[in-house]
């Protein structure tokens, strides 16, 4: 009995401690009312090197105005900390932080970035990454004229690009491992434009090629297209035919290496895409296999474009972005170790060879449009 | 039936698994094995079936109240003697080690820039109140940790395979085979670990058909590790997954709840005190009872329990361990060189050197020692 009554005030007193954060025995708790979640965050150098940090709280239910702010610090911590000094009353919360935006100058020393996010005891390797075209980070974060959510209109941007393609945005683990396996990596790139709230917003722009650590070059419209069949897929990408539009859905590509000996003498790319079409013009037929025939070359014909645009841009930057000299590793592993010349000797002149096909797997709707040709 | 039961067994086996295999395991089979490092603990589980056999032959010959070192001690006496006395005071020294490793993980992921002196005061201490107290309590405790700890960690591992880059898995060839069998080494020594240690403990009436119960807890163990191991590589790759101090404990620090709960390091890492303290209590409880039994020390039924000589043996053990853990690395650095290399393969020398080989005996003899 009386070890029983012990172990209950026991038991109470350790309760005793749970009443409340604030007031808690413990220090490392912060009242979540003061919080001021940072929900993304902008990196930019200095002309020393330094860090340039922006971040951009978002609207919370309160009715807080969103917190901007831009520091500098000789480090990205030594930002962090420099910004939360000036965040008035309450305290920065970068640990909610879901994307990070580079600008063009910061992008240059990527690996930088991805070593401090590793270490970081705030920032997470699952968050977007970004890169901001031709612009400082600070102008989209916490700019003049910055979007009043900035999270939300990347956010959106995200599924946007995830649905309709190139590619999903890319995440600072998967750069990561890009870049430790293949010595290259590709980075969702943004522009900026106004928006119709008179803000701006961001737009998707290809991607920016990371090599060596840092930017080397970007990828734009066809080459970003066709790097998105590597990336995950183009996702839904709309196609404007010569006489259809048509919806891409899912897309396939194989890489088989050709060996001459011990020697790796071309690459045997070929792609297969799928498409819907879901636009055609009034009083169009295609009610016969020859006119299926003829839509699935065409678009076989253009994501090929886009697939070698890529892959040009792959060998003239020698950036093995997509992965080729991995997968043919993984495929081929006794013969990739044999090779006289190492992988990275024979990229640059790197031959291969593409083919393609395309299939329709759905005609919205009918076959032969039912209203009369628009005359013109 | 006597506790600890076979279920209560097993869940102490588990427990004390988590932290080290967690904090090994992963980073280490990705140095060695690349993308295949996910295939080291299936490579294991033959040789970690083959020693979780022996052990429960060796068992097979134990009356109730025993553990594994009277066992050992009736089948050798002179060789097991001797065995035990080392092996005790081995994890006399790795208690001290587990404690002071649960501080560097404590300090790595969540209280930066602390002194690692109050973890280790406070593990050692609870470690030493569970290694004073009856085997039954740390029993029926792990099978409630086991709960909480699967609570915590299967959430983690079903989104971390959700969010995994399979072409960092997949495919693999033959060529990888020497790493996969160096780093299934880890996980053999890892998993053996607390195959031969919890049986110190195993004091209960003898548990029906547990070699084939011991086998299938093995099979089950291993493939679990590989979903770990692949959960962190299929996130973070070969290369980085090997550069990481905790692999693990990042892939939780990136993994958020579907947007319900962020940052759940904090509560996870936690929840692994839990393991710490069975494994230290688990080390402490084994080195005392292996080094009991080499000096036959005999309870002496007029003493009072404080100065039994079990007890007496106990508390030089926690103080062993208390001395190793303050001498044991100066810094963070240090500590992982000692963690990754020398007590890995001190570890595996410990088990397959010098205790397998008394096991090995013991089960040899069952025949005659019935």
């Amino acid at each position: 009995m009386r070890k029983a009554t012990t172990a209950l005030a026991f038991t109470l007193a350790l309760a005793l401690p749970l009443s409340g954060c604030t007031l808690s025995v413990y220090n490392s708790y912060r009242d979540i009312e003061s919080l001021k979640v940072v929900q993304a965050i902008g990196l930019d150098l200095s002309e020393d090197g330094s860090v340039v940090l922006s971040a951009a709280t978002g609207p919370d239910a309160s009715g807080r105005e969103p917190l901007r702010i831009t520091q500098e610090g000789t480090s990205l911590d030594a930002a962090m900390r420099s910004a939360e000094e000036l965040s008035g009353g309450g305290s920065l919360f970068f640990s909610g932080t879901g994307a990070i935006v580079l600008g063009e100058d910061a992008a240059l020393e990527t690996s930088r970035w991805l070593d401090a996010l590793a270490r970081s005891k705030q920032l997470r390797l699952d968050n977007e990454l970004y890169v901001l075209r031709g612009k400082k980070a600070s102008t989209f974060i916490a700019g003049d004229n910055a979007p009043e959510d900035v999270f939300a209109d990347l956010d959106s941007l995200a599924k946007r690009i995830s649905e309709y393609g190139p590619a999903p945005a890319t995440i600072c683990a998967g750069v990561s491992r890009s870049l430790l396996s293949s010595g290259a990596a590709l980075i969702t790139a943004i522009e900026l434009e106004e928006g119709a709230l008179g803000t701006l917003t961001a737009v998707p722009a290809g991607f920016a090629v990371i090599s060596d650590g840092g930017l080397i070059g970007w990828l734009d419209d066809d080459e970003a297209l066709g790097a998105g069949f590597f990336l995950g897929g183009p996702g839904l990408s709309v196609v404007e035919l010569e006489t259809v539009t048509v919806e891409l859905s899912g897309a396939e590509v194989t890489v088989e290496p050709v060996w001459e000996g011990d020697k790796l003498s071309r690459l045997d790319i070929h792609l297969a895409v799928n498409c819907s079409v879901i636009e055609a013009r009034a009083g169009s037929n295609f009610d016969s296999q020859e006119s299926w025939d003829a839509i699935e070359r065409e678009l076989a014909g253009k994501a090929m474009s886009w697939l070698e645009s890529a892959l040009e841009r792959s060998i003239e930057l020698e950036a093995d972005f997509l992965g080729l000299g991995r997968q043919v590793q993984t495929s081929h592993p006794l013969k990739f170790d044999a090779m006289p010349e190492s992988w990275e000797q024979l990229f640059p002149d790197l031959d291969y060879k593409l083919s393609g096909e395309a299939k329709i797997l759905n005609m919205r709707e009918y076959v032969r449009s039912p209203y009369p040709e628009v005359e013109t | 039936m006597r506790e600890p039961t076979r279920r209560q067994i097993f869940a102490m086996s588990f427990v004390a698994l988590l932290s080290p295999a967690t904090r090994l395991i992963p980073g280490a089979a990705a140095r060695a094995a690349g993308h295949a490092a996910w295939l080291c603990p299936i490579v294991a589980a033959p040789f970690v079936m083959l020693v979780a056999a022996l052990v429960s032959r060796a068992l097979s010959t134990k009356a109730q109240g025993e553990g594994l070192g009277e066992t050992i001690l009736r089948a050798t006496p002179r060789f097991g003697r001797f065995v035990l006395f080392i092996y005790g005071l081995w994890m006399a020294l790795y208690a001290g080690f587990s404690v002071r490793s649960a501080a560097s993980r404590f300090i790595y992921t969540v209280y930066t820039g602390s002194s690692p002196w109050p973890f280790v005061a406070v593990g050692l201490g609870m470690g030493l109140l569970a290694a004073l107290g009856h085997e039954r309590r740390l029993a029926r405790s792990s099978e409630f940790f086991r709960v909480l700890l699967l609570i915590a960690v299967v959430p983690i591992l079903f989104l971390g395979m959700a969010q995994a880059d399979w072409s960092e898995l997949l495919p693999v060839s033959y060529l990888d085979a020497p790493g996969v069998l160096f780093g299934a080494i880890e996980t053999l020594g890892t998993v053996c670990f607390v195959i031969v240690n919890v049986p110190f403990i195993e004091t209960g009436a003898p548990i029906e058909k547990r070699t084939r119960s011991a086998v299938f807890w093995s099979v089950r163990v291993c493939l679990f590790l590989a979903v770990l191991i692949a959960a962190v590589i299929g996130r973070f790759g070969p290369e980085l997954s090997g550069s990481l101090t905790y692999p693990f404990f990042a892939l939780v620090r990136n993994t958020g709840l579907f947007g319900v709960a962020e940052r759940i390091e904090a509560p996870v890492t936690a929840l692994w005190v839990l393991s710490d303290f069975v494994l230290c209590a688990i080390s402490l409880m084994t080195a005392a009872r292996a080094i009991t039994a080499s000096l036959s020390l005999k309870a002496k039924p007029e003493r009072p329990k404080y100065l039994q000589p079990g007890t007496l043996v106990t508390i030089a053990c926690a103080a062993l361990a208390l001395a190793c853990a303050i001498v044991i690395a100066p810094d963070s650095r240090i500590m992982r060189i000692i963690s990754d290399k020398w007590v890995v393969f001190a570890n595996i020398a410990a088990i397959f050197a010098l205790l397998l080989p008394a096991l090995a005996i013991t089960a040899h003899k069952k025949a005659k020692l019935k």
